[in-house]
């Protein structure tokens, strides 16, 4: 049945090796995530080849339990959907690979899907009453992107990041405050500790007219102040300088994410992404899309991280319109376009 | 008994169909390394021309290691993948034993060298039992001139040198072991998946197998950053 399909979904493209069933696009009926963040811990970054070798000793598994989870046969399944783009590409190329092995022994349709596409339809399994059109933040490690959605299926990038990430920032700054790894949940939680306004660091809003991002210069003023107040003899409240940084940082995304909806006429937002489970920023979104009169979806926190729910869900369209993946299938790495 | 070996440890993507005493079908490109886009493909052309069905095979055999560390994950993912699906064992088997394989008949020693870069290579030695060969030593990766160093001091006599890494350095090996060294013709010269499903066929008639589940490629080499890591932490 096309539209009761049950989709096996694969994901490897960063440090989590993931793997869930999920029916009709919608309904989640197993989802399993294996993350190496204690591995990468030690290194204080996610280091590509160790990734790479973790997936590729979890990937069986992981997909496994994930059936188990499910209580279904492996043969049960009507098509095999794995994260192609974009991503670590060794990482990727595990999942890349297990997928089509697996997708080609079972005679099912193989689909390649995504990973920022993915994260927004974290949102769709638990919100099945989401309308389009819609605009969605997508706010992680890798990316920061503005997405347009007219109808299903249907993506464009009103704008990115020109440098780091909202989720390599906070990894950047946690790192120079000592404030451990991952960088997300440790600036949030000395944030919680201090108070913005202490210390005042730019809000970087580019071109008001573009949805266009940049944080490496909020990282760097961050650093600044840091060493100025060091030179200066004064004492840094670590906490205080968090929670500027952080506010910082949501006031940026938040407002740019508004105007994006403005822009287009939406009524619906949605955030997506790891950098979505920062309780700041769904408190200042949820607060300003009041006050627009949006409608705001955002994922619960496991579906925000990196999962393999959201890849499955995803591919559910490609697959009731037969647009599956071929043999050739091939992992990459970069963001290209949606 | 029929087998299916893959292949992608190294420059050279393989795919075989082999029985006890034939080669069904084998195919072998060594010809740009898209691995990931050409492996599977592969794998499909072999089965539909030998008119053989997953159901119909009795074991899949892939490259273990070492060798080029995403080729190693490329073919082990895609066999898992496959061993998973079809519900039948897999097999991995040593890249250098596969590779020394080749050369079963040769009477001396045999020494399959692969290109580890950072001007290193792995290696092992072998003595060829015409129906199959005998590992000698450990693998491990070394400097070509260590590799030289180990031959002259067993006192090899003579030594077939094969695989990529032995072509990465002719010039050097030439020189350094003279008569001693002997070099196969070039269809014997890099892995031939149908050598490895071979070796696999003779361990599932021992009735051995690998586990789908724990099974991970064997590098030899630690990553990068697990090595300074170590360094730093001594
Ligand atoms: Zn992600």
């Amino acid at each position: 049945m096309l539209n009761d399909s049950l989709i096996l979904g694969i994901e490897t493209s960063c440090d989590e090796t993931a793997a869930a069933i999920v029916r009709g696009g919608r309904q989640i009926l197993s989802n399993v995530i294996n993350s190496q963040v204690v591995v990468h811990k030690k290194f204080g970054g996610v280091v590509p080849e160790v990734a790479s070798r973790k997936h590729i000793e979890n990937i069986a598994r992981v997909v496994e339990h994930a059936f188990r989870d499910a209580s279904l046969e492996y043969g049960d399944i009507d098509a095999v959907a794995v994260t192609n783009r974009p991503g670590l590409v060794g990482a990727l190329l595990v999942g890349v690979s297990f997928a089509k092995g697996l997708a080609y022994a079972l005679d099912k349709p193989l689909l390649g899907v995504n990973h920022l596409q993915g994260h927004i339809y974290a949102n769709f399994l638990e919100h099945p009453e989401v309308e389009f059109p819609l605009v969605c933040l997508v706010v992680s490690g890798g990316h920061t992107s503005l997405v347009y959605m007219r109808e299903e299926g249907s993506f464009e990038i009103m704008g990115e990041t020109r440098d780091d990430a909202a989720g390599e920032a906070f990894d950047k700054v946690a790192r120079f405050l000592g404030l451990g790894y991952p960088g997300g949940p440790a600036v949030e939680g000395a944030a919680r500790l201090g108070e913005e306004g202490i210390y005042h660091l730019p809000r970087v809003f580019l071109d008001k007219d573009d949805f266009e991002f940049s944080f490496s210069g909020l990282k760097t003023a961050t650093m600044n102040l840091w060493n100025k107040l060091k030179r200066d003899g004064k004492q840094v409240e670590v906490h205080h300088l968090a929670a500027e940084f952080q506010a910082a940082l949501v006031e940026v995304l938040v407002e740019k994410t508004i105007s994006a909806a403005r822009h287009k006429g939406v009524e619906t937002v949605l955030l997506a992404g790891g950098v979505a489970a920062n309780r700041a920023l769904r408190a200042r979104l949820e607060g300003r899309a009041r006050e627009e009169g949006l409608l705001l979806y955002c994922p619960s926190p496991v579906l925000c991280t990196d999962n393999a729910a959201m890849i499955a869900a995803c591919a559910h369209s490609d697959y009731t319109r037969r647009r599956w993946a071929p043999l050739t299938l091939n992992a990459h790495p970069g963001l290209s376009s949606l | 008994m029929l087998v299916l070996a893959i292949d992608s440890a190294t420059p050279v993507a393989g795919v075989a169909l082999v029985a006890e005493d034939r080669v069904l079908k084998e195919v072998f490109l060594n010809h740009r390394q898209t691995h990931s886009q050409t492996l599977m493909v592969m794998v499909d052309e072999v089965l539909k021309q030998a008119e053989v069905g997953l159901k119909d095979i009795d074991g899949i055999a892939v490259s273990r290691g070492p060798g080029s560390f995403t080729g190693l994950r490329i073919g082990l993912a895609t066999a898992k993948g496959l061993a998973m699906g079809s519900a039948k064992p897999l097999v991995g088997v040593p890249t250098l034993d596969a590779l020394a394989y080749n050369m079963c008949l040769f009477e001396g020693i045999i020494c399959p060298v692969l290109d580890a870069r950072k001007q290193e290579v792995y290696t092992a030695f072998y003595r060829g039992l015409g129906t199959g060969v005998e590992r000698l030593s450990e693998y491990r990766a070394c400097s070509p001139q260590a590799l030289v160093d180990e031959i002259q001091e067993r006192g090899v006599r003579r030594v077939a040198m094969l695989g990529d890494g032995a072509l990465r350095y002719p010039e050097f090996f030439q020189q350094a072991l003279g008569s001693k060294l002997v070099w196969p013709p070039p269809n014997l010269l890099l892995p031939r998946a149908s050598s490895l499903g071979l070796l696999a066929l003779e361990r599932l008639r021992q009735g051995q197998y690998d586990d789908v589940m724990t099974l991970v490629p064997v590098y030899v080499r630690l990553s990068e950053a697990e090595n300074r890591l170590r360094l730093g932490a001594v």
